[in-house]
């Protein structure tokens, strides 16, 4: 029994570098800043008792437009706040509760899993120190090392996100051939790009393929993250795959995914591509360490 | 006694209960997915927990056929009593961008109120109306000349084609359904 709480306080309770979490706020804030950023020219037809939207769960408490502005650009900082990695001991509860105010005002009616995804990454980040490294804060707050927990939990979460669809895709009956590529494709969902692939009258064999090659994907890809080795290649087949979606389907969203790939990887190795890019930025300032 | 050790121990017990819990959520969907979802009806989740975490069932069915939510509006101006207005009075209001700045699979989405119907049909109307009056709202807004006395939420369905969205839209293939009539 001591064994097994011994292995389960490493597996959860390790301490490591701060890195991949650190890596992970940055990409998912800028991920979040773009899904806010597309609606800064509809911010009073989407978020304002003056626009068109369908609350759910909650009453109709849409604010008048220049509130609506007022929620809005806050938004926005808390999101700037949290990419910056300032006291994000407060900023990352707020920045989940305003996402819930305007899941619930405006985006659970499209029931969407990447709006949930976004959900449950903030609940998990609520529970977390991001902002040990790569953060706005003085020298003396940094503390390099910190607790695996929420970075374990993130990439044990979207590993059960890719198979649960694999999964669940394998158990439906729509899911035996090609033709629900097909006829997703040729749906209201479906780009010119998509319809222009359909025009070319490929043999059912190709979608069939596509269809089970979707399914062992989903499947297997969220063990294939953990293996370091081979990241590499299913960082971009992942990233290909999520590109694919949007470009044949408008839905870009679900790049969501891609942002969490940055947990996987080897501290040091992000560590290094920090240094990497902190140096292009900041030449000068190399200059001056390296006398 | 509250000293550090036990501080870190409770805290590393609560979070521990919360990535088990987490688990359970992935788990409960899962199952309730699956074939064996009659098992899944008898363990215990919140109605709140099933829905944040049931994010596997991505297009999980296709259709044969296109639907596509219209928008009418019956103008104030109308020459008939508008208690008998008659289908050519109304007019369709275009989904654009001032009111749905989304692409067409969402548009039609935040119409459809799938997840409002799950709570039962009332709801679904209730939803509905909501819609087809703030959408009046704004149209006579932005249209103090030519104001709507009503708006109506329709559905138009006709045959889905791989040579186009539309290809295979015509008077004769396609049905007209309203779904809700605001007030």
């Amino acid at each position: 029994m001591k064994k097994v709480i011994n292995l389960w306080n490493k597996f959860w309770f390790e301490e490591q570098d701060a890195y991949p979490i650190a890596a992970f706020r940055i990409v998912f804030g800028i991920y979040l800043l773009i899904f806010f950023l597309k609606f800064l020219p509809f911010v009073e037809s989407m978020f304002s008792n003056q626009g068109v939207y369908s609350p759910f769960w909650i009453p109709d408490i849409a604010p008048e437009p220049i509130f609506s502005w007022l929620i809005y650009s806050l938004t926005l900082v808390l999101i700037i706040l949290f990419i910056l990695g300032v006291k994000t001991i407060f900023v990352t509860p707020l920045l989940l509760f305003n996402f819930l105010y305007y899941f619930f005002l405006n985006f659970a009616v499209k029931n969407s899993s990447y709006d949930r995804l976004i959900i449950i990454f903030l609940i998990i980040l609520c529970f977390a120190s991001i902002n040990n490294v790569w953060s706005i804060k003085s020298p003396k707050e940094k503390i390099r090392k910190t607790s695996v927990f929420a970075t374990r939990l993130l990439c044990l979460q979207i590993s059960i996100f890719y198979f649960g669809a694999g999964l669940y895709k394998a158990f439906q009956p729509s899911w035996s051939n090609g033709e629900i590529l097909e006829m997703t494709m040729a749906s209201n969902w479906g780009t010119p790009l998509a319809f222009w692939l359909l025009r070319l009258d490929l043999p059912s064999v190709f979608y069939d393929l596509l269809t089970i090659g979707t399914i062992i994907f989903e499947i297997l890809f969220g063990f294939l993250l953990w293996i370091r080795p081979l990241q590499k290649y299913v960082f971009t087949l992942g990233i290909l795959f999520h590109l694919s979606i949007w470009l044949l389907l408008s839905i870009p969203e679900f790049m969501i995914c891609a942002t969490t790939y940055v947990l996987f990887m080897n501290p040091k190795d992000l560590e290094n591509i920090g240094s990497s890019l902190y140096s292009r930025i900041n030449p000068k300032r190399l200059n001056v360490g390296d006398k | 006694m509250l000293n550090k050790n036990n501080i870190e121990v409770a805290k590393k017990v609560f979070l521990s209960i919360f990535a088990i819990s987490i688990f359970y959520c992935n788990f409960w969907i899962m199952l309730a997915r699956s074939p064996a979802s009659e098992l899944a009806q008898k363990l215990p989740i919140s109605r709140v927990a099933a829905d944040l975490f049931d994010t596997f069932s991505v297009f999980s069915y296709y259709e044969t056929i296109n639907r596509n939510i219209v928008i009418r509006g019956l103008p104030k101006n109308s020459p008939s009593n508008h208690q008998y207005a008659s289908s050519n009075e109304w007019v369709n209001i275009d989904l654009s961008f001032d009111y749905f700045p989304h692409c067409l699979g969402e548009q039609q989405m935040r119409l459809y109120f799938s997840k409002h119907l799950s709570l039962g049909q009332e709801e679904f109307n209730k939803a509905c109306k909501a819609m087809a009056n703030k959408i009046k709202t704004r149209v006579n807004l932005k249209r103090p000349n030519n104001q709507l006395h009503k708006i109506s939420i329709g559905v138009e369905i006709w045959p889905r084609s791989l040579l186009g969205y539309e290809y295979l839209k015509e008077a004769e293939t396609t049905k007209f359904t309203i779904l809700c009539v605001g007030d």
